[in-house]
Parts: structure tokens; C-alpha cells; sequence
């Protein structure tokens, strides 16, 4: 009975757990661009379309640039920049996360492609009421 | 056999552009399949990474045309080795550049970013012309803003021609000038669309992209990169220089304060994109 009573917790436990805990997604870039040179605007939006699916889905991201040598910022405003600049930036900054590998100076590098990207959508938001 | 002579100073500016564009430009006036011979017994200079533009010049004729053109080997091993030493031209006696002033002409497919990259890391950043004193972090903005200028080329002009790159380095003025050219639409054809027609002209063009816009902003729906605008500032406050040649328009970082501050228009443009570096010691 108490074996009977156990399992029955365990499995309500368990499948409560699996509702509160978002699924998480790794994107990996170097196996998505088949190279360890992220570079192009093209490479971005393939990465980009990846991160818009899992954001959609409210699935938690790490985007991880392991194997990564090279990484420019073309790249990442066609796939980071991209999504600030759609969807609510707040709303990115709760679901994704990074796993900067061995570049050094990426943090900072994603930091700035962000609020230029936030910056940018503040502009544009200023020019179009200005203009309406 | 048809003779075209180069002559007097073909420095790398608004007047050895010139120069180098109207040999293109004479070639033009022949049927396809003309065979010329450069000759270069009357020009008295050719800065070395003017090859970059003069490669993608007869590039360009002999696959668009079938144009061959040839020049007479004895003149240049005597008076411009630097031609055989950055690797512009071929010949057994002439296998390296024993004096490392030079970051050779080659050439990348739009799509070899790699390639590019390897070129960038071990001939250009790491040649002895390069300034001394840059910090990993000026380096690392560099090789992001010239790697920039390679990957516009794959996405905004429009062609799957060669980008082509050399450099010169020149000790006694403590300057390293690196050009690089691409054969695809210049400037204006994608920012005309951005600004819905606003922009055009070629020179305007330049001045828009100058000013920090992006046409990403307007025709991808993402943000734009700062490339031109970083590398304007950084070759403002270390001593060096930014050409800009797109089209017929032609702009300059030391024209400033000049008439030509704004910039000039060529009289016999070229294709593509030309952007000129002189990095100052």
C-alpha cells in the first residue's frame, strides 16, 4: 500500500515538476553554419530562425558558440540583433542564454549588438510618430 | 596587338584611380578578344596595392570580353619588382618578398570567409608595416571592420565575383596602404531602395553609409552593422586615412577641409566597391 502510495506520488511529482520547468534548447552555431566562422548576415538569419522557433515556443535558449574561432558582427545582428529588434527585448533577455566558448571579448560584442538593436527600435518608434 | 602606356605617378588617390580606369576604360573601346600590352616604361611610380584594383581590372576584361593583356617582364624586373614581389605577377626569379613590404594580392570567392580571415590574421594584422602600438582590442576592431567591408560584399552586392585584396607598406613614410575591390553593384543601387529613392547618386550614397545609416535597417528588417563609420573614426584619430571609391563617386578621410571635403565624382568609374586603408605608424 505505502509502495502503491510512493509511486503514485512520484509520478504526480514528477510530472508536476516537468510542467514548471521549461524545456531548454541548445542551439549550437557552428553546427548550424557548418563552419567555425560566423560571419555572414546569411549565417545569422539561419541561427536567427532557431532562436525565433524556441522564443516562440517560450523554450529557454543557450546559444552556445563552442568551436566558434571567429565571430563578427554581421552575424549577430542578423541572428541576436534580429530578435531584439521583433520581438520584446525583455521578454529575449528571460529566454536566452549564452555559452561564449573561447571568445574572449563576445560577451561584450553581444551586449553591444543588443542595445543597438533596443536603440534602434526606440529610433525608428521616434521617427514614426514624428512623421505620422 | 594594341599598346596602352601607363605613365607618370599612380599613387593610390582620386588621380591614380583615374589613371588605372581609363586603361579599363580604352580597353572597353575594342572588340572582345583584344589582346594588349600594358606598358609601364613611362610611369615613374605605382604604389604596389594599386595591384589589387589593376588584378580585378584585368580580371574583369578577360572574362566579361575575353580581353588578354600581357606586359613586357624585363621593364618590370628592372623598375617595379614590387609587382613580381607581392605576387601580382608571376616569375621563377622573383619567389618571395625578401624586404616584407609587401601583403600580397590574392584573391577570395565571396563565400570564403575562412580564406579571408586566415589572409587577415597572418598577412595583413601581423605584417611589420602594421602600427606598433595597437592593442589586442584596436586589432581585434580592425580585423572585425576589414572582415565587415568582405562579408557586405557576400550579401549587398550582388555578385559571386572576386573580392580582391593587397598592400603595401613603404617604411621610410611609416604607411601601410591595403586596398581591397569588389567587382559587385557599389553602394548606390541598395541604399537608393533603402531611402525610396532619396539617394541618387553614387557619391550621396557614399556620404549616407558615412553618416552611420544602414541600409539593413531599412531592407532586412535587422540592424545594421557600424563598419565604415568605426573605421572612419579609427583612421581619424591614428593617423591614417579612408578612400572610398563606389561607382563614380570618390571620397576621401584627408580631403577633409578641402573643396573636395564632400567628395568627387570620377570620370570613367570602375565597377563594384574600391575602399583604400593607409594605416600611419
Amino acid at each position: 500500500m505505502v509502495l502503491i502510495l510512493l509511486l503514485f506520488v512520484v509520478y504526480y511529482v514528477k510530472d508536476l515538476y516537468l510542467k514548471l520547468t521549461p524545456v531548454f534548447m541548445k542551439v549550437v552555431v557552428k553546427n548550424i553554419i557548418n563552419s567555425t566562422i560566423a560571419a555572414f548576415h546569411n549565417d545569422g538569419i539561419l541561427v536567427y530562425s532557431h532562436l525565433e522557433k524556441a522564443f516562440l515556443n517560450k523554450e529557454q535558449v543557450e546559444l552556445s558558440f563552442e568551436g566558434i574561432e571567429r565571430c563578427a558582427t554581421q552575424f549577430l545582428n542578423a541572428s541576436i540583433g534580429k530578435l531584439y529588434l521583433q520581438y520584446d527585448p525583455h521578454a529575449v533577455d528571460n529566454i536566452l542564454q549564452y555559452n561564449y566558448a573561447n571568445l574572449s571579448n563576445l560577451k561584450a560584442k553581444i551586449s553591444e549588438v543588443r542595445n543597438n538593436a533596443i536603440n534602434s527600435k526606440e529610433y525608428d518608434s521616434l521617427v514614426n510618430n514624428a512623421t505620422a | 596587338m594594341i599598346n596602352y602606356s601607363l605613365e607618370g605617378y599612380i599613387k593610390t588617390g582620386y588621380g591614380g584611380y583615374n589613371k588605372l580606369c581609363s586603361f579599363y576604360h580604352f580597353c572597353l573601346g575594342h572588340p572582345n578578344g583584344t589582346h594588349f600590352s600594358l606598358d609601364f616604361t613611362r610611369v615613374e611610380w605605382i604604389d604596389g596595392n594599386l595591384c589589387a584594383l589593376l588584378l580585378a581590372i584585368v580580371y574583369h576584361l578577360n572574362k566579361t570580353y575575353g580581353h588578354t593583356i600581357t606586359t613586357d617582364m624585363d621593364v618590370i624586373k628592372e623598375r617595379f619588382s614590387v609587382l613580381l614581389r607581392n605576387g601580382f605577377l608571376k616569375s621563377e626569379d622573383y619567389p618571395h618578398d625578401d624586404r616584407q613590404s609587401t601583403v600580397p594580392v590574392e584573391y577570395f570567392s565571396p563565400e570564403d570567409k575562412e580564406g579571408f580571415n586566415n589572409y587577415l590574421q597572418y598577412s595583413l594584422l601581423t605584417h611589420r608595416g602594421m602600427p606598433s602600438n595597437l592593442t589586442d582590442t584596436l586589432k581585434e576592431q580592425i580585423k572585425e571592420d576589414i572582415l565587415e567591408v568582405f562579408c557586405n560584399t557576400n550579401h549587398h552586392a550582388n555578385t559571386q565575383e572576386p573580392f580582391f585584396v593587397g598592400g603595401q607598406f613603404y617604411p621610410k613614410i611609416g604607411i601601410l596602404k591595403f586596398t581591397m575591390v569588389d567587382l559587385g553593384d557599389g553602394f548606390l543601387p541598395r541604399i537608393q531602395k533603402a531611402t525610396q529613392g532619396k539617394i541618387t547618386d553614387c557619391l550621396s550614397s557614399i556620404l549616407w553609409a558615412l553618416e552611420g545609416n544602414s541600409s539593413k535597417n531599412f531592407l532586412d528588417n535587422c540592424p545594421g552593422g557600424l563598419g565604415i563609420t568605426s573605421m572612419k573614426k579609427y583612421f581619424a584619430e591614428n593617423n591614417g586615412v579612408l578612400q572610398i571609391i563606389s561607382g563614380d563617386g570618390f571620397w576621401s578621410s584627408d580631403l577633409s577641409g578641402s573643396v573636395f571635403e564632400g567628395g568627387r565624382t570620377l570620370k570613367n568609374p570602375f565597377l563594384g566597391t574600391t575602399i583604400n586603408l593607409f594605416f600611419g605608424q
